[in-house]
């Protein structure tokens, strides 16, 4: 269908579908995440750069009358094509880092209130295979964590022994 | 399937109205000269980025269900009135003027 053939009615549902269309890839084109870091940021910059040139190639194009683009959904169709040449990857985002971040902190947080499965303790801080639990116990627990400080924790488990081994020690 | 281009009329199609108002204030907001030095460059992407995030502001208002004609032509004012830093950039192109 041509222009001359639409109804008043159909061109201006068209028309406006069609800028619509034009806006958004607009907004696609240059909103594009922040980057995480300086060096992440010359990436972003130039994306960006050749995105938003793209973008005003295809304002000329829609809006000059001495550089006319067929239609604007034609454009559109352009400005998309050019746009998917320059995606905005290649860099961490700012989001990205703060996910990474906030997943460290919530693995330390879990980290630090880890039960030691040896003696008991709070705050164990070395992560035990079940392997070698198997290897240390009888197995029928599973241990994910163990304290770092391993005499302190020995003597913790088994007091005991602890009181011969500083006896020993002493003498 | 990539997109065939065919170079055919009828040319423009937008009408006068906010709406256009609106695509060439975004124009004009986008459209930053080209830098002489790199200090240039350095002012002008970070000119672009600003430029970048009102417009955006814009476009995502001009897009809102309940947007009006009057909203879409004051968000055109505001991208147009906005604080234009381009003036501290020397560009290619007032050097190239200034050497004739």
């Amino acid at each position: 269908m041509t222009g001359q053939d639409k109804t008043v009615a159909q061109a201006s549902v068209d028309d406006t579908l069609s800028i619509r269309e034009a806006l958004e890839a607009i907004r696609e084109a240059i909103d594009i995440p922040h980057a995480a870091t300086v060096g992440d940021d010359k990436i972003r910059a130039e994306i960006m750069e050749h995105r938003v040139m793209h973008t005003v190639t295809f304002l000329r194009g829609i809006l000059d009358s001495d550089r006319p683009a067929p239609d604007v959904p034609w454009a559109t169709g352009y400005l998309r094509d050019r746009l998917a040449e320059h995606p905005a990857t290649g860099y961490v985002t700012w989001a990205a880092a703060v996910a990474e971040r906030q997943a460290a902190e919530r693995a330390a947080a879990e980290h630090a209130a880890a039960v030691c499965g040896m003696c008991s303790a709070s705050g164990a801080t070395e992560a035990l295979d079940r392997s070698v639990w198997t290897a240390l116990s009888d197995g029928t627990r599973t241990v994910r964590w163990l304290c770092a400080d391993r005499p302190a924790c020995t003597g913790r488990r088994f007091p005991e022994l602890a009181a011969v081994l500083g006896e020993e020690a002493g003498q | 399937m990539a997109q065939t281009y065919p170079r055919a009329l009828p040319g423009p199609v937008i009408p006068a109205g906010p709406v256009r108002g609106l695509l060439e204030a975004i124009r004009y907001a986008l459209a930053i000269p080209e830098p002489v030095t790199a200090g240039d460059a350095r002012g002008r992407l970070e000119e672009c980025d600003v430029r970048a995030a009102e417009v955006v502001l814009a476009v995502t208002l001009a897009l809102a269900p309940d947007a009006t004609a009057e909203g879409v032509e004051r968000e055109a004012h505001g991208l147009e009135e906005s604080d234009d830093r381009r003036e501290f950039l020397r560009t290619w192109q007032a050097a190239a003027d200034g050497a004739r």
